[in-house]
């Protein structure tokens, strides 16, 4: 149960942050917007 | 082998750091994107919560170890600074900055960290609290002496009840447990008066280690097998046990020495006979 929450606030956490890092152009403006996500 | 099983259910929790080290992973590639990117101001949210939580790995690694000393006795008191609590703590911030580089609203990074912090302290547990031994002053007694007496004394205990832990029938799990908790008076008893320590000194120096070992000895067996003699065997020996328990509780409380010894020489013949000894 423990290892499961860590897993899922560490997992959401890192991911997103590497999602978020991998995104974003090289001169720090905000991320591309993803397909689909857009209006 | 006993100690061997002893030593291993001891510092398998260390282990356990690993997932600190591991689950942050991710955060290594994301800081290094950042640094190649140039964003410095998102470097120090991905590169901070990477060494908040490579930091909260390496100082659990050392309260783990720690631990697993303080339970094996070979150090007397757990760490004094409270190592688990501050790791804690570095894991929860940890979860925040990066959930906070990961593009979430405070309110959703604060959860994050919240569910970070409570995952640890289901994973890892608390810190362990030493147990104060105050033993009161008397004539002619090594205060100090009989203070390390006891500490290695309820080290044995402890060792009983996580033995305990691992026996897998109810019936063995509560004679232990009153035979445990007998213990402990005998040793309060001796805090109270630590005259007693000499009267009690082969229950202190032989009779409770064989009785920690015959435990620790029948946790292991019994997993591997399950033995309808082997288990009659260890009832009678925790029934005798708790007699003699309660026999030395009482007798220390009236001083009869001698008919102490005589019956701690009794049941430590049959802890030899049973070959646990």
């Amino acid at each position: 149960m423990g290892l499961l929450l860590l897993i899922l606030a560490l997992g959401v956490a890192t991911c997103s942050a590497l999602l978020d890092s991998v995104d974003r152009k090289p001169s720090g403006t905000p991320a591309v917007q993803r397909a689909g996500s857009g209006p | 082998v006993v100690d061997l099983v002893r030593q291993g259910r001891a510092w398998a929790p260390v282990a356990k750091t690993a997932a600190l080290f591991l689950l942050p992973l991710p955060l290594c590639i994301a800081a290094l994107v950042d640094l190649t990117h140039g964003n410095v101001a998102r470097f120090a949210l991905t590169g901070g919560a990477l060494g908040c939580l490579w930091t909260a790995g390496a100082v659990s690694f050392s309260a783990l170890v720690a631990e697993a000393r303080y339970f094996l006795g070979q150090r007397a008191d757990p760490p004094r600074l409270p190592l688990k609590l501050m790791s804690l703590g570095l894991t929860a911030l940890g979860a925040g900055l990066a959930a906070t580089a990961g593009g979430h609203a405070w309110p959703s990074a604060l959860l994050i960290a919240a569910l970070a912090g409570l995952g640890y302290r289901a994973f890892y547990g608390r810190d362990p609290t030493a147990r104060r031994i105050a033993v009161n002053a008397a004539e002619g007694v090594d205060i100090a002496a009989v203070t390390a007496q006891l500490k290695q004394a309820f080290g044995r205990l402890q060792g009983i009840e996580q033995a305990a832990a691992a026996i897998a029938v109810p019936e063995f799990g509560q004679r232990l447990k009153r035979i445990t908790a007998i213990g402990h008076q005998i040793l309060a008893e001796i805090e109270r008066d630590p005259r007693d320590a000499a009267r009690a000194r082969k229950f202190l120096n032989v009779y409770l280690d064989g009785a920690e070992k015959v435990t620790v000895e029948y946790a292991r067996t019994h997993r591997q097998l399950r033995n309808r003699p082997l288990e009659n065997n260890f009832r009678q020996l925790l029934v005798d046990m708790e007699s003699t328990f309660d026999a030395q509780h009482r007798k220390l409380l009236e001083h009869d020495a001698l008919a102490l010894d005589v019956e701690i020489e009794v049941l430590n013949a049959r802890l030899k006979r049973e070959g646990f000894n």
